[in-house]
């Protein structure tokens, strides 16, 4: 009797967990691809940019800068975890209290080239971020992530120049030093707008 | 104990009929008619702005250098699958990028050209 009562109280915890986590939610994006470590270790100060591009193959982004000029070669790879705890009581089960966190892991070569075309300088970064945490309350069938991370997988500005000028007022009107045209610079994807030339922008 | 067993199939029964798989694929940017077999061959020095745009179009991106003018060629794949267990949810996505660029002097000559490595593209068509 004793045997068959814990058996039962089990079998409760166990149904209670499964009613209770009921969304353990595992997403991942990746988002370009940058050259590899050996490959970038064979560009040096004074290659020319043909060399380049037949080494890394076209940029992300190209940008005029005023005595010269610069590629960035750019990649996200960004993961969210998130913990779904839905109530086992009637209507309730039907949804579920989503808790994300999400991380990016990001590597950037940026090169700059001088007038005639020759490296004047180099660096690449890889690193592992935090991107947030997010909390929904959702549809327990629901497979999104909760936290935002749309500032590093939104159109590249090479698809969106021809709407530049239906952009918000204070983005349309900052036009003259935008970072998305490849003649004013070059970001990285997901900088603050509150610096830089993007300042006008800032809302 | 009965009643311990509805309720623990119910839910099983519940998690299997809402189980489900997703897939999906978008594709924006220009057409990548530079990977098309029989698409123009270029020539350093003697393909003009004029030779690349007849043959692949208007460029997703004209920038303009101190001496010089890129045109700017990129096609975007994204790819995703999800699976939905309602206990375990899992999706990815990946995004590739296919790009050509162009680079002419001041007389719209061909300077230097190049195309995304391979191992970056996927050619699939679905």
């Amino acid at each position: 009797m004793a045997r068959t009562s814990v058996r039962q109280l089990h079998v409760t915890v166990l149904v209670l967990m499964l009613g209770a986590l009921s969304g353990c939610t595992s997403i991942t994006k990746h988002i370009g691809a940058s050259p590899s470590p050996s490959v970038t270790e064979q560009i040096g100060v004074d290659m020319h940019y043909h060399q380049v591009l037949d080494t890394l193959g076209p940029p992300t982004r190209i940008s005029a800068l005023p005595d010269g000029f610069a590629f960035e070669y750019e990649s996200f790879r960004i993961d969210e975890r998130q913990l779904g705890l839905s109530p086992n009581v009637k209507f309730l089960r039907w949804f579920k209290l989503a808790y994300g966190t999400a991380r990016v892991a990001r590597e950037t070569y940026t090169l700059v080239f001088d007038s005639n075309g020759l490296v004047k300088a180099f660096g690449n970064a890889r690193e592992d971020q935090d991107a947030g945490k997010g909390l929904a309350f959702q549809f327990i069938v629901t497979v999104t992530q909760v936290v935002d991370t749309r500032y590093l997988d939104e159109w590249p500005g090479q698809h969106a120049w021809g709407v530049s000028m239906l952009q918000p007022l204070p983005v349309a009107l900052n036009r003259e030093q935008s970072l998305d045209s490849g003649e004013h610079g070059i970001e990285q994807r997901g900088t603050p707008t509150s610096s830089g030339q993007r300042t006008l922008e800032w809302r | 104990m009965r009643n311990t067993l509805f309720v623990t199939s119910l839910i099983t029964g519940l998690i299997v009929l809402s189980s489900g798989c997703t897939s999906w694929q978008t594709d924006k940017g220009v057409e990548a008619i530079w990977r098309q077999p029989d698409h123009g061959q270029w020539s350093v020095g003697s393909t003009t702005d004029e030779d690349v745009i007849s043959a692949l179009g208007p460029p997703s991106q004209m920038i303009a250098l101190d001496d010089e003018t890129v045109f700017y060629y990129m096609r975007e794949k994204s790819k995703g699958q999800a699976y939905i267990f309602i206990l375990w949810n899992t999706s990815q996505q990946t995004v590739e990028y296919d790009r050509a660029v162009f680079f002419f002097d001041k007389q719209g000559v061909l300077l230097k050209y190049a195309y995304s490595k391979e191992n970056e593209v996927d050619h699939g068509e679905n």
